[in-house]
């Protein structure tokens, strides 16, 4: 997991699915770096290199959603690949947080 | 693949609408909520599946009958006859369509939409409406609220109309999120059977990046399909409690928010229907969504009240059904039959090779013990597959019945008993087509019109009763109905003229025999033919049908009362019990079901020659008897045959020379046709052995004498006799023998003087005293489990057939020896010819025998016993049954209602002939009570000499007695002068209809059965109140 900041923008590269056996890893990760974080208005979280997010994985979205909001953070996905873009759309989660598919960001 | 599913909607349909049927016209007669229900959803299946593959015209008949059903279930539409007629007109058309589902688009179904808009018109005398006229009117009109579950979701008004025309059906599904169902392919395969048409999220168990194993997303889908409600519990693959059909009308309604809402009237919707608002944004979502999916499905079965607790059961129900039931095509279980059927010869075959082995290695016999187990009880239950209850079959006639008595203007009923009968598969079907005829024949023939019943002083309406029973390994059907009965006469003229007996032989023919007429082909005794029946084609088809389902068919028939066909069947088939018995080297095989009993041929059972043909005295009856070597010309054949091959047949001759010799030895088979009986000389018997029937090859098919043939354990053949067709083949006249048969018990009787024979049944109650009852007082012996007897109070009841039957034990009522404590199995005798049957308990049975009665009434005495006899070496008990219950149930049993008892009747003297002692005596007990004197003489002579004496008020006699019987005694009474105005009641063990007519056209004035006591009382009191 990269991470880069720029214009209040903290910009997290995803490597790897985003499923269960990864989540406990990934919670650490991102726990350890809201706390670093200053100066920031929002996180995105480049999923390009994401091709399987499972039901654990769309808690942690969402569990990660709510700590950004406890930190007065905006969250947004981009480079979404069509699969998961759909499945965030079913469960509304494009509505709860933005996200950028794939294509939108190759143009 | 979609070949494949249609077949399964085929075949789910027709389920549906054989369900259907019986249901909608059960409604015309009561409405019930639950069959209401029950129609709906047969209907709403078949609309949804036929939407499913695209069965237009079976979706379209099918939606017009589930909006008329809904209508009824919202109580806007009451079922009448016309709607009853209108939804099996329409019933008729789906089975049609279903049945050529390829070429269902050919079929026309304006008629059925027309009569269903006609009800619909003249009920609420408008057009009939359009689907959504329909639901618009009931989501309007009614009273319905949106659920709780369908307000949280957002959906264009246009789309959900859009769905709506289409004809598909909604859910809500709840989906805990798991890693199965998060997955693009979940939901691809979701839509590839229907439209997600929204969703809402519920993660308020999310609090942060927490424990997320025990953290759960929730997911509501709003889902619209046109697949059948199985199949969609199927595809969200999550309880059946988790998913909720929603009914079109609150979608309409549901229409009708979203468009007010999109209109900005949210808030007079929201006052209207107390909906909540439902915008999923950033700032509410968490809130919104958690109030709202927590109410998900509870709620919606609350807000909905009855209408969804119906559903809730039927959708545990149909998950339940689903685990404990499979869908097997009949054509494996055909299979599975064929292949125990192998099975069952190839045990057999083993069973007679391996048996001279088994002593030789150890543990042999065992195993083949075991295999031999195994494969009856394999061969079984592959049986038990296959039978279906017959509950299938009676149902379809309710239609018939219903259709043909409005086309007739009759008014009748039928009844059912015993629909829970079950039958092999293949006898079922098979036996539609006769049960549908005789029933065409007792609606159109037997059932007369109101007016004539009520000139004839019946009920106005009539009465069909189908019955069946299993009894004896077969299954026993009654068809009965209180019509005007057959006129033997008249039957005997048709025959005559047509030709189909010669007068001399209809002079000859016994009632039965006349009556058995109506199933040669062409006899019609109707003047009239109609579309119903009259055409003297199709009893004698019946007949045929039946006996090639190894069955038999008798009928009864008391002119002016009523008809009852009674047929037997074999439960199954394909492997039956038989007997194999061996003439000449050749061996045979009688089923069982036609075997009664066998007699070996000794000086005392010898063969006698009456007009050429030989016979058996059985007990007092003449049995005729054929001789199948010669019937078949088996040994004029084996003689031909030897000489072609002088060797190969030694053994014939040399067989046939040892019979010529011992000309008294082998045995006779003896066995049933209909209600006769006759003997079948055989040289040997082997074994009871369950054989496979295979059927005859085209060329042996119109041999009357075999019903089949099987593979015996030694690989050879035999062939499996057709006891009804080797009576034809012999030309067996049964009624010649009747009568010899009658001289031949006369003449014994006359040798016997008073010693004649009664059947009786031997039994204890506990372990020592013997008890006996007649015979003819018992109609069953039932064989039970001490669980079986339940307890209300101090008495003890058996759950008999339809209703319950009061046990008792008579070590209660008599000083007798209860039954062992640590009893588990009983066996209930069951009395009949008594008002209100009560069974009796029994420890053992432990004998049927027949025996010379000599009662002594002196010796034991007591309430309930007749009196006692020595039989067999041993004191036995003799119950009278009428006191017994007198005395158990008084208020019940208290005979001839003393009170109403005229006192002139008080001074009547009667005169009692019988020649048996057993029935003398209860006789006398039953009778003395109510008239001033009783004598009772044993037969007509002393009967006769005692009326030249005395003066009586009336005469009962038995019909057959030595010296003078009964029908002599009533002629000389009627010869005389004096006592020709005296009334003459027959008396007989048993009520045949047919010599109940026979009694009646001597000049009896009554016909009663012996221990009929109430009825015998009832018909007395009537008599001598009429001659004053």
């Amino acid at each position: 997991m990269k991470h880069t900041i720029a214009n209040h923008i903290c910009t997290v590269s995803l490597q790897g699915d985003i499923v269960s056996t990864t989540v406990q890893t990934l919670k650490k990760l991102f726990l350890e770096l809201l706390n670093q974080l200053s100066d920031v208005e929002t996180v995105v979280l480049d999923l390009k290199e994401v091709d399987i997010v499972d039901s654990q994985g769309l808690n942690f979205l969402i569990g990660l959603y709510i700590e950004c909001e406890k930190k007065k953070l905006n969250l947004k996905i981009s480079h979404c690949n069509s699969n998961n873009h759909k499945l965030l759309a079913i469960f509304k989660l494009d509505k709860l947080f933005g996200v950028e598919p794939l294509d939108n960001l190759n143009k | 693949m979609e070949d494949d599913l249609l077949k399964v909607f085929v075949q789910e349909s027709k389920e549906h609408l054989d369900c259907l049927e019986p249901i909608l016209l059960a409604l015309e007669d009561k409405q019930d909520k639950e069959s209401i229900s029950a129609a709906f959803r047969a209907v709403h299946s078949i609309k949804g599946a036929s939407g499913f593959f695209g069965l237009e015209k079976i979706s379209h008949l099918s939606h017009q009958m589930e909006n008329v059903m809904s209508l009824v279930r919202e109580n806007k539409l009451r079922i009448n006859k016309e709607l009853t007629d209108a939804l099996l007109l329409c019933t008729d058309k789906l089975k049609v369509m279903i049945d050529d589902v390829n070429n269902h688009n050919n079929v026309q179904i304006h008629n059925e939409i027309n009569a269903l808009r006609a009800v619909l018109e003249k009920d609420g005398d408008q057009a009939a409406p359009t689907i959504q006229e329909v639901q618009l009117a009931s989501a309007v009109s009614g009273k319905s609220t949106l659920p709780e579950n369908l307000k949280q979701f957002n959906v264009p008004p246009e789309q959900l109309n859009e769905l709506l025309e289409q004809g598909k059906t909604f859910y809500v599904a709840k989906i805990i999120a798991t890693k199965d169902n998060v997955s693009v392919h979940y939901f691809q395969e979701l839509e590839s059977l229907g439209d997600i048409a929204d969703t809402t999220v519920d993660w308020s168990s999310i609090k942060g990046l927490g424990n997320f194993s025990t953290q759960q997303v929730v997911l509501n889908v709003l889902f619209s399909t046109l697949m059948q409600p199985d199949l969609v519990y199927l595809t969200f693959d999550v309880p059946a409690d988790q998913i909720d059909e929603i009914d079109g009308k609150h979608i309409v309604n549901f229409i009708e928010f979203q468009r007010n809402k999109a209109a900005g009237l949210e808030s007079n919707e929201k006052e209207k229907t107390g909906l909540a608002e439902n915008s999923p944004s950033k700032e509410n979502f968490v809130s919104n969504t958690s109030s709202r999916t927590s109410s998900s499905t509870g709620n919606t079965q609350a807000q909905e009240g009855v209408d969804e607790e119906e559903k809730l059961p039927i959708l545990a129900g149909n998950a339940k059904k689903a685990d404990s039931t499979i869908r097997v095509s009949v054509a494996l279980l055909d299979d599975l039959m064929n292949l125990a059927g192998e099975m069952v010869l190839g045990r057999n075959q083993l069973m007679r090779l391996a048996g001279d082995l088994s002593d030789q290695i150890p543990g042999f016999a065992s195993v083949l013990q075991q295999i031999n187990l195994i494969t009856s009880e394999m061969q079984e239950k592959v049986m038990l597959t296959r039978l279906q209850p017959i509950n299938l079959l009676f149902n379809k006639f309710t239609r018939v019945v219903r259709d043909l008595s409005y086309k007739l203007n009759k008014d009748i009923r039928l009844k059912f008993s015993g629909k829970e009968v079950e039958l092999d598969r293949s006898i079922l079907e098979a036996l539609s087509d006769p049960l549908m005829h005789i029933i065409r024949n007792c609606v159109d023939h037997g059932i007369e019109n109101a007016k004539e019943r009520e000139l004839r002083g019946k009920l106005s309406y009539g009465v069909i009763s189908l019955s069946a029973k299993h009894a004896g390994g077969q299954v026993h059907i009654e068809i009965s109905d209180d019509g005007r009965g057959l006129d033997l006469q008249l039957i005997k003229d048709k025959a005559l003229q047509k030709g189909f007996i010669t007068k001399e032989k209809s002079e000859k023919m016994s009632d039965s025999e006349i009556a058995n007429l109506i199933f040669y082909s062409g006899l019609s005794t109707t003047e009239k033919v109609s579309d119903i029946s009259g055409r003297g084609v199709g009893m004698d088809v019946v007949r045929n049908n039946i006996e090639r389902l190894n069955g038999t068919v008798a009928i009864e028939s008391i002119y002016g009362e009523g008809t009852r066909f009674s047929l037997r069947l074999p439960l199954t088939l394909a492997i039956i019990p038989a007997m194999i018995i061996g003439i000449g080297d050749r061996k045979f095989a009688v089923p069982q079901i036609n075997l009664e009993e066998i007699v070996q041929l000794d000086a005392q059972h010898p063969i006698e020659d009456i007009r050429g043909t030989s016979v058996l005295r059985l007990r007092g009856s003449l049995l005729p008897l054929v001789d199948l070597e010669m019937l078949l010309k088996m040994s004029e054949r084996d003689t031909v045959l030897s000489n072609l091959s002088n060797k190969e047949f030694d053994s014939t001759l040399r067989h046939e020379s040892e019979d010529s010799e011992e000309e008294e030895h082998g045995f006779v088979l003896v066995l049933k046709v209909e209600n006769k009986r006759f003997g079948l000389l055989v040289d040997e018997l082997f074994d009871n052995e369950e054989i496979v029937v295979k059927p005859l090859c085209s060329y042996l098919k119109n041999t009357l004498c075999y019903a089949g043939a099987t593979l015996m354990g030694d690989g050879k053949v035999a062939m499996i006799l057709d006891t009804d067709g080797i009576a034809k083949l012999a030309d067996l006249c049964f009624s010649d023998f009747e009568q010899h048969g009658q001289k031949a018990r006369s003449s014994e009787s006359w040798q016997q003087e008073n010693n004649e024979k009664q059947s009786l049944v031997l039994f204890r109650t506990g372990t020592d005293e013997l008890l006996a009852l007649s015979l003819s007082l018992v109609s069953r012996i039932e064989h039970i489990k001490k669980e079986a007897i339940q307890s209300i109070g101090n008495d003890e009841y058996l759950e008999y057939g339809d209703s319950s039957l009061r046990l008792i034990r008579l070590d209660r009522y008599m000083p007798l020896k209860p039954a062992p404590k640590d009893l588990k199995e009983y066996f209930v005798l069951v009395p009949q010819l008594v008002k209100k049957p009560m069974g009796i308990l029994a420890s053992h049975i432990e004998d049927v025998i027949e025996a010379s009665v000599r009662l002594d009434e002196e010796t034991i005495r007591g309430k309930g016993v007749l009196g006692s006899a020595i039989l067999n070496n041993h004191l036995t008990i003799f119950l009278d049954l009428y006191n017994l219950f007198e005395h158990v149930d008084p208020q019940s049993y208290k005979t001839g209602n003393d009170d109403l008892w005229p006192d002139t009747l008080l001074q009547k003297r009667l005169l009692v002939a019988e020649d048996a002692a057993f029935f003398r005596t209860i006789a006398y007990n039953y009778l003395k009570p109510f008239f001033q004197r009783v004598d009772v003489v044993p037969d007509g002579a002393f009967a006769w000499e005692k009326l030249n004496l005395n003066n009586y008020d009336l005469v009962l006699t038995d019909l057959e007695m030595p010296n003078m019987n009964g029908f002599q005694l009533l002629e000389s009474i009627r010869g005389s002068e004096r006592l020709n105005k005296i009334p003459v009641v027959a008396l007989t063990a048993f009520s045949n209809p047919s010599d109940v007519q026979k009694g009646f056209r001597a000049g009896f004035d009554a016909y009663e059965t012996k221990f009929n006591k109430d009825k015998i009382l009832k018909t007395l009191k009537g008599l001598l109140l009429k001659t004053g």
